[in-house]
């Protein structure tokens, strides 16, 4: 009885890995192949799909920088403003926002509170059109304000930073603050921010790599190239331009891809960690 | 009279020369520096390359090390380049012009130059100094694309664009039996006789080679020989019998498997200039310098397939795109856009270099004449002479049939062929679900 | 003076110190929260209804027709003439098409990972790799499998001539390649397919790790009470741990709605020029941005469109809201008030 049972269960066990190795193989694959065509030339993606790496990848590198108006420096350089400075805001006063509705008691305390939940709900997209008109009219279309300053009213950041706060922030932390004649807003900067460091952390991770990854709201607000994001230069890549030789299609796509991974891996435990919590689901 | 002297004397030199490579044109520059950018919008480098290899070395100016074309007097010229896919260059265009932004010139398609021409986002020419007069030297039908309601001109064409049908010689040989030119065209000579040999081919070929890249192809020599535009005076979609014909025409290429299906500007069909998957190619003079001389993996006869190429009139006169230059309302250097204009459309002496070393079509007739007359031949379609053969064309072009919303309804109507063609609808669904496809793209067009 | 930790005792901790209300600080620091929001969310939202219900375009190149009051009509022509319903349709059906597998796979490898018997390692390892698609950016993925799927020669139809589903000899040769190569992209349902399956793929490891969670949340007393009742592992699973994951499934499930009701970059980057699949794959943001940039401007149906989705996703968080409502909290609620009062 017994051994029937644990070869069964050892049947089962090896069929679960079995899915699982096809599984991870799959997360893998379609990169696998993007970086080795970056190092074929075109006549040779098209004939063949390989994973053994070729030998064009100098050959590639030239034509794409010749192509001056693929400028993937450039591009990750306008990502980086973008992303930095809307999570710093958005964790600033994300937190901010939090400590007001959890030290203080005040009229209005749950309703705001409650109004920010029901906001986390409502997707920026629903109100484009209004957006980009009022932009346009305050002639701010085609800046890098409209997709930073709106960062400041981050409610999944209020929501996050409030949970961790009632399990780690003691509020006589902040009365001891008081007692020794610190100022509100620096009891907030000098002591209770350095106390939600971990949850600042992992924030930061989810919400840098959310605003890195944004293609609608910069398509609509950004019309120079020059002001293009990452996502907005890797849309380019299907234009005509670009159809005279996959190899340097497939090098671009690499080269935009390749900062995510080395933040990925570098981080890879705390982002899952995160996500366990309940990460941020864009 | 200094100029028309050295304009004689360059003139001179290059016929004497005959299609020598190795002189820089040069002309003076006397364009005041403004210390600010000259923005100019495009949806492809083309322009740029035109300025870099023509312009700037003929005023003296330089390129910089990262592209940046400097002028002598120190001004930059920055190019901003918005690609042409479903209609985005005039999306960017129109969001960068209704805010107010500083633009001193940007580029027009024939598909949609009305639409810029008819407002006040472009400058009269007569401000920015160039009078019709002036432009006597040009092809009319440039002239007239560029006229506004009221008969101003807002733009100008460097190019005149009528078209011919190319094909590979030794294929043609091979599958067709046809030893010359005049033989081909016999061949070609109307779209019935046209897709039986797009039969023939495919047959002697076992399916190897095919007439032409796709139906696509066929849609711009035939949009030509429209009577009626797409939009009427009462903002009416007008179906053109031709339209139709279309339809019936793509379906019966799908199914016999008659093209390549590589799409117009697809990677295939750029590579099919280079291998032997495809005969022929519909071209207007910008696609065989732009598309065709350097895909043809070589630039000596013999190399790749350079030489191995022929130019008939195929089954109808037609003319393809061309590109119009003009003066926004914002530009802030009017000098400078007259001078680049006066390069590229006015002077026959700048408009001829550019011409020989380019093989572009210029908008100069006088340009084109000397041209012929100085026996020009030319390698890459074996010796023919294509400047007299687009000189036969010219005439024939019919812009009646434009309308400022022809590149998007173009591409409304391809989704729908391609729907037909693969069988998804019948002829009739097809046809409303285009209308449906206009009215929701410009609810002021009456579709019914 | 150290104070019980308790609701009470912090509350009076809050409210006042020697008689001074800090209440004020609550309303500052929640101020600028309040503000950009009301300025850069709030007021286009109201922006938006509003216009949702003038007639506002910009024709030609810069010709601005309104806004003047239209009622109806531009909901009206969007939902007859326009195609608001089938870019609504389009998206569930994608989404749904993605959702349920990825459901149901998550599960299944959320409990092969927690399944105590089985022990299955490399857990770690395994996470890390099925929630990377997740990191990486949609439109670089979307670009990259428009690419993988080029017609008539491309990496996947290349690979069926290497495995001979399709002929190997046409299809090395360009010109009759296209008689035999495959062209997803050209229709409707293969296009459909390969975007649920992007969705899919990105989002499944991040599923897994959060249902992971929620049935470690779960106290093993549960289980082995239901052990010790001779519950088998299959009783147990369908009749304890999933109806304790219901709240976090629930969860999943609003949030992936939400998210796929705004689905732009992956179908707008699979959308090939003159395709016929775009009626198919056409979302509600990419009809949209279609009609606030192609053609005609129109700001107002653009509007109207936003309102639909709006309210569409109003409607799916309220019946979250409502499911997940605890109602033994309720239930207590109104107990404890009662007994207050009386």
């Amino acid at each position: 009885m017994m051994k029937s049972y644990s070869a069964r269960l050892g049947l089962k066990k090896t069929w679960v890995y079995v899915v699982c190795i096809f599984l991870s193989v799959l997360s893998i694959l379609p990169f696998l192949v993007m970086f080795v065509n970056a190092t074929r030339d075109n006549y040779a993606i098209q004939q063949g799909m390989s994973l053994i790496p070729g030998d064009m990848l100098q050959k590639n590198l030239e034509t794409l920088s010749q192509r001056q108006n693929f400028d993937v420096l450039g591009g990750m350089w306008n990502s980086l403003q973008i992303s930095s400075l809307s999570t710093v805001l958005a964790l600033y006063f994300g937190t901010l926002t939090a400590y007001g509705l959890f030290v203080y008691s005040f009229r209005g305390r749950q309703l705001a509170f409650s109004f920010i939940m029901a906001v986390m709900m409502i997707p920026t997209q629903v109100s484009i059109v209004g957006f980009y008109t009022f932009m346009f009219q305050l002639r701010l279309t085609n800046t890098y304000i409209p997709l930073i300053i709106p960062a400041i009213a981050s409610p999944t950041v209020v929501f996050f930073m409030r949970q961790y706060m009632m399990g780690g922030l003691p509020l006589e932390i902040v009365d001891a603050a008081r007692i020794d004649g610190c100022s509100e807003f620096r009891t907030f900067n000098t002591i209770a921010l350095p106390m939600m460091k971990p949850a600042l952390a992992t924030q930061a991770i989810f919400l840098f790599i959310a605003s890195w990854n944004r293609l609608f709201e910069p398509t609509m607000i950004i019309s120079s190239q020059s002001k293009y994001t990452m996502p907005m230069l890797v849309s380019l890549l299907k234009s005509d331009r670009f159809r005279t030789d996959y190899g340097t299609v497939y090098l671009a796509l690499s080269l935009t891809v390749l900062p995510l991974f080395v933040v990925y891996f570098a981080l890879s435990k705390y982002i899952i960690q995160g996500v366990a919590l309940g990460g941020v689901k864009e | 009279m200094k100029k028309t002297v050295s304009l004689l004397m360059a003139l001179l030199l290059m016929l004497s020369f005959g299609l020598s490579h190795a002189e820089v044109y040069t002309t003076d520059f006397d364009v005041p520096a403004t210390g600010k950018n000259f923005v100019i919008y495009a949806w492809n480098d083309e322009f740029l390359g035109m300025l870099r290899d023509y312009y700037i070395p003929a005023v003296g100016g330089t390129v910089a090390d990262d592209g940046t074309l400097v002028l002598p007097n120190g001004d930059k010229i920055d190019f901003v380049i918005n690609p042409n896919d479903e209609g985005v260059y005039q999306q960017k265009l129109d969001a960068a012009l209704g805010a107010g932004e500083h633009i001193d010139m940007f580029l027009m398609e024939a598909d949609y130059a009305l639409k810029y021409v008819n407002s006040d986002f472009t400058m009269p020419l007569e401000d920015v100094g160039i009078t019709e007069e002036m432009m006597q030297s040009q092809y009319p039908y440039t002239i007239d694309v560029a006229r506004d309601e009221n008969g101003v001109i807002k733009g100008t064409s460097w190019q005149a664009a009528p078209g011919l049908f190319l094909y590979r010689r030794s294929l043609a040989q091979k599958y067709l039996g046809v030893n010359t030119p005049d033989e081909m065209q016999e061949k070609v000579k109307d779209w019935d006789t046209f897709l039986e040999t797009a039969r023939e081919v495919a047959k002697a070929s076992e399916g190897a080679t095919k007439l032409i890249p796709a139906n696509g192809d066929v849609w711009q020599v035939v949009r030509t020989a429209r009577t009626q535009p797409w939009v009427d005076a009462e903002y009416n979609l007008v179906v053109d019998d031709q339209v139709e014909w279309y339809f019936n025409f793509a379906k019966t290429l799908r199914d016999e498997n008659l093209t390549a299906m590589a799409n117009p500007w697809s990677e295939a069909w750029n590579a099919g200039v280079g291998n032997d998957s495809i005969m022929g190619y519909f071209f207007s003079t910008w696609g065989i310098q732009w598309v065709m001389t350097g895909n043809a993996g070589g630039s000596k006869p013999g190399e790749g397939t350079y030489g191995d190429w022929a130019a008939v009139n195929g089954p109808q006169p037609y003319y393809w795109g061309g590109t119009w230059l003009n003066a926004a309302s914002t530009c802030e250097n009017l000098p400078l856009a007259k001078d680049i204009m006066e390069y590229f459309t006015i002077e026959t002496g700048s408009m001829q270099d550019y011409c020989l070393k380019s093989k572009d079509y210029v908008n100069n007739q006088e340009a084109i004449q000397n041209i012929i007359d100085a026996g020009f031949s030319f390698d890459f379609l074996g010796g023919q002479d294509h400047y007299a053969l687009f000189q036969a064309v010219t005439p024939l072009i019919d812009t009646s049939t434009m309308s400022p919303y022809d590149q998007n309804i173009n591409i409304a109507m391809d989704t729908e062929v391609n729907s037909y063609a693969i069988g998804e609808k019948d002829y009739d669904s097809a046809i409303a679900d285009f209308k449906a496809a206009v009215a929701d793209l410009y609810p002021e067009i009456s579709v019914d | 003076m150290a104070q019980p930790a308790g609701r009470e005792g912090a509350g009076s901790l809050r409210k006042r110190r020697r008689g001074v209300s800090y209440s004020r600080y609550g309303y500052l620091f929640i101020l600028p929260f309040f503000l950009v929001y009301a300025v850069f969310q709030a007021y286009p939202l109201i922006n938006t209804i509003s216009t949702a219900f003038q007639k506002y375009m910009i024709t030609g190149a810069n010709k601005v027709i309104g806004p003047t009051f239209a009622g109806l009509d531009n909901f009206r022509n969007v939902l007859t003439k326009g195609f608001a319903l089938r870019a609504f349709g389009n998206t569930w059906i994608m989404w749904i098409i993605n959702f349920i597998p990825q459901m149901l796979l998550a599960l299944v490898l959320a409990k092969w990972f927690t399944d105590r018997r089985m022990r299955i390692r490399g857990q770690g390892a395994f996470k890390v790799l099925v929630y990377m698609p997740n990191i990486i950016t949609a439109a670089s993925i979307s670009v990259l499998f428009y690419s993988l799927f080029a017609y008539p020669q491309g990496p996947v139809n290349s690979l069926l001539a290497a495995l001979g589903i399709i002929d190997p000899a046409l299809y090395a040769n360009p010109g009759s390649a296209a008689t035999v190569a495959f062209p997803f992209l050209e229709r409707g349902w293969p296009v459909r397919l390969i975007i649920a399956f992007i969705n899919f793929w990105m989002w499944y490891g991040n599923t897994m790790i959060v249902l992971i969670a929620g049935i470690l949340g779960i106290s093993p007393s549960l289980y082995e009470a239901a052990e010790v009742d001779g519950a088998s592992q299959r009783q147990i699973f369908f009749g304890v741990t999933l109806p304790l994951l219901k709240p976090i499934m629930l969860y999943t499930l609003v949030t992936s709605l939400i998210g796929g009701m705004q689905m732009y970059d992956i179908p707008q980057l699979m959308l090939q020029q003159g395709s016929p699949a775009k009626e198919m794959i056409q979302t509600n943001t990419m009809y949209i941005m279609e009609l606030i940039y192609a053609g005609t401007r129109d700001y107002g149906r653009g509007a109207a469109v936003s309102v639909l989705l709006f309210i569409a996703t109003l409607l799916v968080s309220l019946l979250f809201f409502y499911f997940l409502r605890d109602k033994d909290a309720i239930r207590e609620r109104r107990a404890l008030k009662g007994r207050a009062r009386a």
